[in-house]
């Protein structure tokens, strides 16, 4: 077991991370961003405070991402129930041609129309860069199943996303 | 090993673009950490409700325990008088019972004979 960093060491890490983290808290709290930022302030809250301590045997951003992923699923429980409310919002037509400024807002669209683990394993590979295993390593899965719901995500996007949006 | 594959530069545009969207207008760090907690927790909001049902859990077991250990008794009936509503029970007749009987025989106690 490798000593948690000192506090200040960890705290520059996490503001290293932080655009990342907010991201990966975004796509965990299903784009509710009050929600995110109430549920990372008491993720990063928690790891200073030393409730979740680094091993060491996985990378610091793998490591945090799944350790918070757990405080974060908590902000997705209540999300669902705000998203259970909240009108359903049609997929993007994907005849309508998309500016190059709304590609943003048509994928996030997209993505809410995929299951929860594809949504979780599109978001760890494209938008964290990570690879298929270490996004299994987060989300806790085998590498095989993350691979099948890498491939179904992929090509379910293709199908809601507009063309313009390639582009 | 790097599992995306030249074809997938599409998608990763498309969330490149997302990534640019979230992070204007994002709280930056030592904001995000240092800022008053506006609300409780949802972890706090979790174990409340927890709470709230393990209340409810003990009540109705608590109002279960009750009904076992003093179950409500019926009246209670002397056991003469039960004697004597049983005998009257089975003594009873229907005042149309005299309809039955024709002939001066009795169809409630004597079965009709066959025929040749």
């Amino acid at each position: 077991m490798v000593e948690r960093p000192a506090a200040r060491t960890l705290e520059d890490e996490l503001e290293e991370l932080h655009p990342l983290a907010f991201g990966w808290a975004l796509a965990c709290c299903r784009r509710d961003r009050a929600l995110a930022e109430e549920v990372l302030q008491n993720a990063y809250l928690r790891v200073l405070a030393g409730a979740a301590r680094f091993d060491g045997r996985s990378s610091l951003k793998t490591w945090l991402l799944s350790e918070r992923r757990r405080e974060w699923m908590t902000g997705r429980f209540l999300a669902r129930f705000a998203v259970q409310r909240a009108v359903p919002e049609p997929p993007p037509d994907p005849f309508t041609p998309v500016a190059a400024s709304e590609r943003a807002q048509a994928v996030a669209r997209a993505l809410k129309h995929l299951s929860g683990r594809q949504r979780e394993i599109l978001h760890l590979v494209f938008y964290q860069g990570m690879t298929i295993e270490e996004a299994a390593d987060v989300t806790g899965i085998s590498v095989g199943s993350a691979r099948v719901h890498y491939e179904r995500g992929k090509a379910r996007l293709r199908l809601l996303l507009p063309a313009e949006a390639y582009r | 090993m790097n599992h995306r594959f030249s074809d997938d530069r599409d998608i990763q545009r498309s969330f490149d673009a997302l990534r640019d969207a979230d992070l204007e207008g994002a709280p930056g760090y030592r904001t995000l950490l240092r800022r008053p907690r506006a609300t409780e927790s949802p972890r706090s909001t979790i174990r409340l409700a927890g709470a709230w049902a393990a209340g409810g859990l003990a009540l109705a077991a608590a109002v279960a325990g009750v009904m076992i250990l003093f179950p409500a008794r019926h009246a209670d009936v002397p056991l003469d008088n039960a004697i004597s509503q049983a005998q009257e029970m089975s003594s009873w007749s229907a005042p149309t019972d005299t309809f039955l009987e024709v002939d001066s025989l009795d169809s409630r106690s004597e079965p009709p004979a066959d025929r040749p």
